[in-house]
């Protein structure tokens, strides 16, 4: 094609302002989708690769007693079960300093020689023997413990010191951030020092020999069963798929919306492509219409700007691919590290290249393709038309209104933006479909925050009390009681009975909605500490005996409705049969929590002839501190111990900690969701100012007029900058209706696919103000660079033809 | 000799539709013209010479009648047909010089060659030279057209109509945006063209101008009202 290459050279570098806009814009779009996917990719597999690599049990039976190795023989001849590899985990109060508070901790011992499922990783020193102490490794880097420090644990009321020698990676421990409690290791030996002889087994890791989430249940109900004949009980079931890593949900779930972002994020840079390219035709219609009358087809047209825009993704990619694989890698070894899992060697993922690819040169090209090809089609005639300014504005009854509305309120520089606003409609509308986009997302965000601060306070609301107690076995309530309130700050104390309980009807069992299980907790009907949100039917009252409350959830899945009969089996306490007579809303999901059965205390007692027993109790205090309230929750615990109670640590809770662990769950991932809506603000405010400079050079023979009649600099750049800050308050007023439409059932979306969560919806109207702040920032900042560049050109360089 | 005439117009109209309905500006025009004439078609404003160029060069449409250039029906054509046969046919001189901005002066001319292939690649340049010295320009040709004055410009656009040899040069207003020297300097290379052999067709508002051609076209209300040398 010979000499006209030179000319795309020319309007690339010549426009290296709008060239570089454009990049960015394509590249901003393609850094995201980069990332996102990348992320996704590596995430995912990196996760499950872990997961398996640990050889994970499908079924975790934490037993209410200890077994020794005859109970765990017997097992192991069950039909179904594949092996069973025992092991010990009780919570111990531990501290690292003197002047330290005992805090709760774990203390896990196996045979770490003969490991068979869940396996752990040495990661330094030496498993431990004697009395050597391991810890997990999350433990020393978020506790800052290191080998060679000494950590205390209390037992039997007694300060004894043990060294760490070790450090060691346990595949299923909660994240510390996310409440998960500090993990250390023993040998038999040590662990005979915390009381439990060696031979004596506190939990079972099994695996069924084909697996199935059905299976494993059935399995597990029928050792249940085997230990309950034996008078032996299990606190909890917690179940496992050997080819999913268990924090999966929590992943999935954020990555959803991440790869929607991204979406968003890659559309909105194309169209920003295909304001510019319909921008560049139309400034050089003439040129198209020279190229024709000295012999160039269409085609030829086409092809020099297909070209243009093939270059301007080339090079977006060259920015963007290293990028988006750095953030990819950098974004998953995050999250990676935070499950405890290891991520060394930077890796890519083909998939999310090829997208990358993709985004940078075949949609853009996709997207320029109709204004390219409009302009291919232009006539000489058309094209050489037009010689003066330009007077189409005013043509129709919007043009019309718009002139009026500035000439009623606004001086002639104002008036004059607000009409240049609307020269180009498709632009405008283009421009302003990124700006609100940005807005959109942002509002969303925000409340989506606003939604879950709710949605937690108003569970806090619900809850009367303000930590619990669990116990590993059944207590007398007096006793519990009596010791709460005798001490100071303790205002009120209710003992509640709890029992891991399979869900039966007509027979078959039904599934639970909880990654810890079902569990039948009897509280009194009239207890004042406590009540969940009723979704359908009622709550106890005095009275009732036999009935139940379960999670809608649970009712959903297993087509129970309120009125239905069916079974709990609660293992060694045996069967009995309750009435559903409501449904709640489970405000806290995922994988740690139990699928909770209320029923009346008294009922629970009639069923299973315990009498005034339980196993935990909860506190209501005076204290108004989240430290207060953890003084005395540890004061509490302390007392129960040195009175031979031990303490169940999936049961034992502070409530300011919960609601702390959950809110941190949402906010990590919140600030990813921030961080994409500032992206694609960030994208807007380059579509404004590519939108904006466009207008500039269109303007030129405009410009030079103004200059002619007496427009000085600060005028020249009013109007400009006037421009780009109506567009930007267009922009957010059209996002607000948008963003409260949109937002509350995308926040309860979010909610269920992050964290199994019923959000309480609340619209961030603060936000709103917030973002009129920062898109007024935006256009003023996008609007500056062309606003100068109207101001310094001259009279004669405007005037002049070019 | 050829008795064929290069430009043939037969009995063309051009109506233009509007909101309120249509104006015609040319009403039934007839014209021809011989290879190496070299006419200027003059006429009030609004009143259809340049929709009258606008037929020979193809760049407009008749409403009814026929146009024929060099034997070709390019009334017949569409938009694609016809910028390739402009390619080779006519060259085009705008009253704003038209040049590509992006290009210099040299690449300028070097464009419709590449377009066309009329010629081997390797003799563009030397051709493109040659007719830049032709017009004067030969010291400015890596300059572009930003940089050099209108009548340069007017020059260089001119060398361009030239780059594949057509036969047919029509310009539109040439002399419209340059001074009077300049625009004698337009005009005696127009001249010199049409010595040369080249057919030359010139709408200009500048009757005296084309009262130097020997032969003035008056175009009145959409009709041609005269014909031939200036009266007087």
């Amino acid at each position: 094609m010979g000499v006209i290459w030179y000319k795309v050279w020319f309007d690339l570098w010549k426009s290296r302002g709008r060239t570089l806009l454009v990049i960015l814009s394509i590249a901003s779009g393609v850094f995201a989708i980069g990332g996102i996917f990348g992320m996704v990719d590596l995430l995912i597999s990196g996760m499950d690769a872990s997961h398996r690599d640990v050889n994970p049990s499908h079924i975790n039976i934490i037993l209410r007693n200890f077994v020794d190795a005859d109970i765990v023989d017997d097992l192991k001849t069950m039909d179904g079960v594949e092996e069973i590899d025992p092991v010990n985990q009780i919570s111990v109060r531990y501290r690292t300093s003197d002047d330290e508070p005992w805090k709760l901790g774990t203390l896990v011992m196996r045979d770490y020689d003969e490991q068979v499922y869940d396996q752990f990783v040495l990661k330094e020193g030496d498993y431990p023997t004697g009395l050597d102490l391991g810890m997990e490794r999350m433990t020393g880097q978020y506790f800052d413990i290191e080998i060679g420090d000494a950590v205390t644990f209390e037992i039997d009321g007694e300060p004894t010191a043990f060294t760490v020698q070790s450090q060691i990676r346990h595949p299923f421990v909660q994240p510390p951030q996310f409440g998960g409690q500090a993990h250390f290791f023993v040998s038999a030996e040590g662990l005979e020092e915390f009381g439990i002889p060696e031979g004596q087994y506190g939990q079972l890791l099994v695996r069924v020999d084909e697996y199935s989430l059905e299976r494993s249940q059935e399995i597990a109900g029928d050792i249940r069963e085997r230990l309950g004949e034996q008078g032996l009980g299990v606190l909890v079931t917690l179940y496992q798929d050997p080819d999913r890593h268990w924090g999966r949900m929590f992943v999935e779930g954020v990555n959803l919306i991440l790869q929607i972002m991204a979406i968003v994020s890659l559309f909105l840079s194309v169209v920003l492509v295909l304001n510019t390219m319909t921008a560049i035709i139309t400034q050089q219609t003439d040129q198209i219409g020279i190229l024709k009358s000295i012999g160039g087809r269409s085609s030829v047209v086409a092809r020099i700007y297909l070209v243009e825009v093939f270059v301007y993704g080339m090079l977006a990619l060259i920015i963007s691919l290293p990028l988006g694989v750095a953030l990819a890698y950098s974004m998953t070894r995050w999250f990676l590290i935070l499950f405890n899992i290891d991520y060394p060697t930077i890796e890519f993922s083909i998939r999310a290249i090829t997208y990358q690819v993709v985004a940078a040169l075949v949609a853009p090209a996709l997207a320029a393709l109709i204004p390219i090809l409009k302009g291919a089609r232009i006539t000489v005639r058309e094209a050489i038309a037009s010689y003066g300014i330009g007077g189409d504005f005013g043509s129709n009854g919007l043009d019309r209104f718009v002139e009026r509305v500035g000439s009623v309120f606004l001086s002639t520089p104002y008036a004059a933006a607000l009409g240049n606003m609307f020269r180009r409609k498709g632009r405008l509308v283009l421009t302003l479909l990124v700006l609100s986009t940005a807005g959109v997302m942002f509002l969303i965000v925000m409340s989506l925050i606003s939604s879950t601060t709710l949605t937690l306070d108003n569970d806090m609301a619900r809850r009367g009390y303000d930590f619990r107690i669990g116990f590993t076995r059944n207590q007398p309530s007096d006793d519990l009681v009596q010791t709460a309130l005798d001490v100071e700050g303790v205002t009120a104390a209710e003992v509640w009975f709890s029992r891991n309980a399979t869900i039966l009807r007509a027979g078959e069992r039904l599934q639970d909605s909880a990654g810890l299980g079902a569990q039948l907790i009897g509280l009194p009907a009239e207890s004042e500490l406590y009540q969940p949100i009723i979704t359908s039917g009622r709550w106890f009252e005095a009275g009732d005996e036999n009935v139940i409350v379960l999670s809608g959830e649970t009712a959903e899945k297993n087509n129970i409705a309120v009125g239905d009969t069916i079974n709990l089996n609660l293992g060694e306490l045996g069967n009995s049969e309750w009435e559903v007579i409501g449904t709640y809303r489970v405000v806290y999901g995922g994988g740690f929590v139990i699928d909770a059965i209320y029923a009346p205390l008294e009922a629970v007692y009639d069923a299973t002839g315990v009498q005034d027993e339980g196993t935990q109790i909860y506190i209501q205090t005076d204290r108004t501190t989240t430290s207060d309230i953890k003084q005395l929750s540890d004061d509490l615990r302390a007392m129960y111990e040195a009175e031979d109670k031990d303490i169940d640590l999936y049961t034992t809770s502070v409530v300011f900690e919960e609601r702390d662990y959950a809110n941190n769950q949402f906010q990590s991932v919140i600030g990813m969701f921030l961080g994409l809506a500032m992206l694609v603000a960030t994208v807007g405010g380059i579509g404004l100012m590519g939108a904006l400079g466009i207008s500039v050079m269109e303007r030129q023979r405009e410009i030079g007029v103004m200059r002619s009649i007496g427009a000085n600099n600060r005028q020249m750049m009013t109007i400009f900058i006037m421009e780009g800050v109506l567009q930007g308050l267009v922009s957010w007023l059209v996002s607000i209706p948008l963003a409260y439409i949109i937002a509350a059932p995308l926040a309860r979306a979010l909610g269920q696919t992050m964290l199994d969560i019923d959000l309480d919806y609340a619209f961030n109207t603060p936000a709103v103000f917030i973002w009129l702040a920062m898109i007024l920032v935006i256009s003023i900042s996008a609007s500056w660079v062309p606003a100068r560049q109207a101001a310094r050109m001259s009279v004669r360089e405007s005037l002049q033809y070019s | 000799m050829n008795q064929t005439p290069l430009i043939d117009i037969r009995n063309v109209t051009k109506d233009f539709p509007l909101a309120g309905g249509k104006v015609s500006v040319l009403k039934g025009v007839s014209l021809q013209a011989m290879r190496g004439e070299f006419l200027a078609i003059v006429g009030p404003s609004g009143n259809g010479k340049s929709t009258l160029l606008n037929m020979i060069t193809g760049i407009d449409h008749p409403t009814s009648g026929e146009v024929y250039v060099n034997g070709t029906p390019i009334h017949a054509m569409n938009e694609e047909q016809l910028s390739v046969w402009r390619g080779t046919q006519v060259g085009i001189v705008f009253q704003f010089f038209q040049l590509l901005p992006s290009l210099n002066l040299l690449q300028n001319i070097i464009l419709p060659m590449d377009f066309s292939k009329s010629l081997p690649k390797k003799q563009r340049k030397e051709r493109a030279m040659h007719l830049l010295e032709l017009v004067g320009l030969a010291d400015q040709a890596q300059k572009l057209p930003g940089n050099v004055s209108g009548g340069q410009q007017q020059r260089a656009a001119i060398a361009r109509a030239l780059a594949n040899d057509p036969p047919l040069i029509v310009a539109d207003e040439p002399t419209g945006n340059l001074d009077a020297q300049t625009s004698d300097d337009v005009f005696n290379l127009f001249s010199h063209l049409v010595d040369q052999g080249k057919t030359l067709v010139m709408v200009t508002h500048n009757d005296e101008l084309a009262c130097q051609t020997p032969r003035r076209v008056v175009v009145r209300n959409g009709l041609i009202a005269h014909d031939g040398p200036c009266e007087g």
